[in-house]
């Protein structure tokens, strides 16, 4: 199990506000904001990872979606872990972010299914966990927390105002990763 | 001309494929054929409830795999989801969601259990579950075989329980390995109003020609 302790994890609920907007970061998609009204969210997430970047002192935010381990040439760059993480770099830097300065999270990698003679299926949580802490160990950055693994789906929201990050698993209550 | 790559899938893995630009039109699967498919579903799943269920819905489109998930309102909505895999000459991918509620009546009718015996889903209640995958998935691939004359089985089915969105991973990531686009069945099933709701999600292999070839055999037949 590559689940946190569970004093990295704080049940705690962060109250959404009036003023506050969800910003649905889809399958496969990079969102980067500045918007400090914003709630970066990936709802469902199985499999997939995301990979999410806060820098405090830009305030700016940045959440992956990205559903398999290693780009494919001619396809979406976003659509994996790798490629997404340097494009998610490539378009803060470009905003001025520090990443080495900045706050990382990585969540996700679940394994749905349980049974055998799915192998593809199987693989893919476990190997996009590989890449994505592979990819962190490659630029020297420790993630502030993560939710790897298990079996379960998330939700994960990146609260730009209250610049905290929330993991809430089905069935779960919503905590703060930190 | 059909050019042949030795290249690696995004898991990283050796994979032999063909490459050749692909239209819908090449690549969508007779609507008749479906529907057949379909309804010889709907069919068993009335014999096996005891109820006449309906298939009251059937979408058939080209999207890319990004896109698979937008206009779903409700993603973290909990479902019972039934997975299987169509092997053979024709590979594909299923998966029957239910909504969880739903599936707990499903299987209190299924194991002639009052309403509202069942909670949560033991090992019992995912075998009933498993058993109308089964049932529904095998009755339209046998349909969709027959009128092909192909050779293609179901594999044994697995129950996930868990947020809609990380249920549609199961079956939408296997497909991203190779592909950009995926060929979408989707379909409803009602029984007795609203009281059954199946939604029916079907993702051929389209990377594997003989699902075309095999068009072309059925609108020459």
């Amino acid at each position: 199990m590559l689940n946190p302790p569970l004093s990295k994890l704080r049940t705690q609920t962060v109250r959404q506000t009036e003023s506050e907007q969800i910003v649905s970061v889809g399958m496969g998609k990079l969102v980067v904001t500045q918007e400090p009204n914003e709630i970066l969210t990936v709802v469902g997430l199985g499999s997939c990872v995301a990979v999410v970047l806060y820098d405090p002192r830009r305030r700016v935010g940045a959440m992956l979606h990205a559903m398999l381990p290693r780009h494919r040439p001619g396809a979406s760059v976003t659509r994996f872990v790798d490629s997404g993480t340097r494009e998610l770099i490539a378009q803060v830097e470009k905003l001025g972010v520090n990443i080495y300065r900045s706050r990382w999270y990585l969540a996700g990698g679940a394994q749905m299914l349980s049974a055998s003679g799915f192998q593809d299926t199987f693989q893919i949580g476990g190997k996009n966990i590989e890449m994505a802490t592979a990819m962190m160990q490659e630029l020297g950055i420790t993630p502030i927390a993560t939710d790897l693994g298990g079996t379960q789906g998330r939700t994960v929201r990146l609260y730009m105002a209250s610049e905290r990050m929330t993991v809430r698993t089905a069935f779960g209550s919503e905590r703060i990763m930190e | 001309m059909k050019q042949k790559q030795e290249n690696q899938n995004a898991l990283g893995q050796a994979s032999e494929s063909e490459h050749e630009p692909l239209s819908f039109r090449d690549i969508q699967v007779p609507a008749e054929l479906v529907e057949k498919g379909l309804h010889h579903t709907a069919e068993g799943l009335s014999g096996m409830f005891g109820r006449n269920i309906l298939l009251t819905n059937v979408r058939q489109s080209l999207i890319p795999i990004e896109e698979a998930l937008d206009g779903i309102d409700d993603l973290e909505a909990p479902v019972a989801g039934i997975y299987l895999e169509g092997t053979g000459d024709m590979p594909s991918q299923f998966m029957l969601m239910i909504p969880l509620k739903m599936a707990y009546r499903i299987v209190d009718t299924l194991l002639m259990q009052p309403p509202g015996t069942t909670t949560e889903l033991d090992d019992l209640g995912r075998s009933a579950l498993a058993e109308v995958g089964n049932v529904a998935t095998s009755l339209f691939l046998n349909e969709i075989a027959d009128l092909t004359h192909t050779d293609t089985r179901p594999t044994p089915p697995s129950v996930v329980v868990d947020m809609l969105g990380a249920v549609l991973n199961v079956i939408l990531l296997p497909a991203g390995l190779e592909m950009d686009k995926i060929l979408l069945i989707d379909a409803d099933f009602q029984c007795c109003s609203t009281t059954l709701n199946i939604w029916f999600w079907l993702i051929p292999d389209i990377s594997n020609r003989i699902l075309s070839r095999k068009q072309e055999a059925v609108s020459h037949a």
